[in-house]
């Protein structure tokens, strides 16, 4: 692939998607920051790989992968801060520990199956289902649904 | 439920604030890929690589700012006050830490605080491409706040310090400025035989640039020059390389320079290290820091 075409591919995708990819990275981290690094990092990456993953037309599962992986190394710790535009299930969410907030929002944001969610995540479905289940139990769904 | 639960997790939160550029996306990709490719003759070519591309480096040029290790860029304007929620890092096993450790340090891969004294505000962490980690981090010790740079895992560590303000976004742009030619300085190091030896910073090197010519500084002479080595001009289409024996007094150096867009880096090495002639020393430092790049 030219150099030219091969950018302004990757210029294309960027900048149609780059605003989705970032409140991905967000809703992970909750920490607008932060954010921006994991997906500088996802993007850089991406470029790197970009041939391949055009062509098999995974570039952003391929993004969307490095973003939900990159917090989770312990390298740092959730230090998310409650921001005023938090709705309380968004801040709820925060709250969960990491493998059940990346399952939710895999499973019930991005609306990916429970095996989708499973190859993204490297668990199992029993996990995905098992931590889906205790996530949905902590979330304060009902009580939102009622006051609808 | 799941639409509905969809449709409120999609907008629980707001859009935050503006986002990166493409464009800088994009430098950083190209500054990846050609680390990954190996499109670079040496290390060091791949440092400035990284200045070819928007990385402010360092050649002392007399009267001006500068930038790098050697010169560093002005202090920025601070744009934000608050400081953040403090980071955790563990800190690091004592038998690790000298009288000249940084703030912060790499131990297999992995980013540790000197001691218990040493609050990390923030932390910054280049793209894993090349086998030793690069990375800094904001600090407070003592009530003063630094910005600090680290490549390489202990002992072979080159770092960069400075006493700033918190502010983030000025802080990775000024790390993005330095790893260039900190990660080229540490390679040329780090793949010479023998025991290790820290990496020879611009003002230990008996070459500076005179305009766009290496020469010796006071006390030396070039006693041979290659005003043309052998680099990847794809990778650094902006850059002119020079390298120099320079003799002195207290021994004979190799010393490879470039003049990336008006500003270079040094790369210097006693002769003997690796080799006994220039044009064999440039062969075997291009094969050495080519594998260490790998």
């Amino acid at each position: 692939m030219q150099l030219e075409a091969r950018e302004a591919a990757y210029v294309e995708f960027v900048t149609a998607r780059q605003t989705h990819l970032r409140r991905i990275a967000y809703a992970v981290c909750g920490d607008w920051r932060r954010a921006d690094e994991i997906l500088r990092h996802a993007l850089t990456r991406l470029y790197v790989a970009w041939p391949r993953q055009q062509r098999e037309g995974t570039e952003e599962a391929f993004v969307r992968r490095l973003i939900l992986r990159a917090d989770g190394d312990g390298h740092r710790g959730h230090d998310a801060r409650p921001a005023p535009e938090w709705t309380p299930l968004f801040a709820a969410l925060q709250s969960l520990p990491a493998k059940q907030r990346r399952v939710v929002l895999l499973r019930h944001w991005l609306g990916l199956s429970a095996e989708e969610t499973a190859e993204d995540l490297g668990m199992t479905v029993g996990a995905v289902e098992a931590h889906d289940a205790r996530a949905l139990a902590a979330l304060p769904i009902a009580t939102a649904r009622e006051n609808r | 439920m799941t639409t509905d639960l969809r449709e409120r997790l999609a907008t629980g939160f707001g859009d935050g604030p503006a986002h990166t550029p493409v464009e800088e996306h994009l430098v950083a990709g190209r500054r990846a890929l050609r680390r990954r490719r190996r499109l670079t003759a040496a290390g060091t070519v791949t440092a400035l690589a990284l200045a070819g591309l928007g990385s402010v480096v360092l050649r002392p040029a007399e009267g001006a700012g500068g930038g790098g290790p050697d010169n560093p860029t002005p202090l920025p304007t601070p744009t934000t006050t608050a400081l953040p929620t403090p980071v955790h890092l563990l800190v690091a096993p004592a038998r690790y830490v000298t009288a000249d450790t940084p703030p912060v340090l790499y131990l297999y891969g992995r980013m540790f605080r000197r001691d218990r004294d040493v609050t990390v505000l923030a932390t910054f962490g280049e793209i894993d491409v090349a086998p030793h980690p690069q990375g800094g981090a904001i600090v407070r010790v003592g009530g003063a706040t630094s910005w600090v740079l680290v490549v390489g895992n202990e002992p072979e560590r080159l770092d960069v310090q400075r006493e700033a303000p918190y502010d983030y976004q000025a802080f990775m742009a000024w790390a993005r400025s330095q790893f260039g030619a900190m990660s080229g300085r540490l390679a040329l190091a780090a793949t010479a035989p023998g025991p290790y030896r820290p990496p020879v910073s611009d003002a230990a090197s008996p070459a500076a640039y005179d305009g766009d010519r290496l020469v010796a500084k006071p006390g030396g002479t070039v006693v041979r020059r290659d005003a043309h080595p052998l680099v990847d001009r794809s990778a650094v289409p902006a850059c002119h390389a020079q390298a120099v024996r320079v003799h002195t007094a207290a021994g004979d150096w190799f010393v490879l320079g470039y003049d990336c867009a008006g500003q270079g880096a040094l790369y210097s090495e006693p002769v003997g290290v690796r080799a006994d002639t220039l044009s064999s020393w440039l062969v075997q430092v291009r094969h050495a820091q080519d594998e260490y790049e790998q």
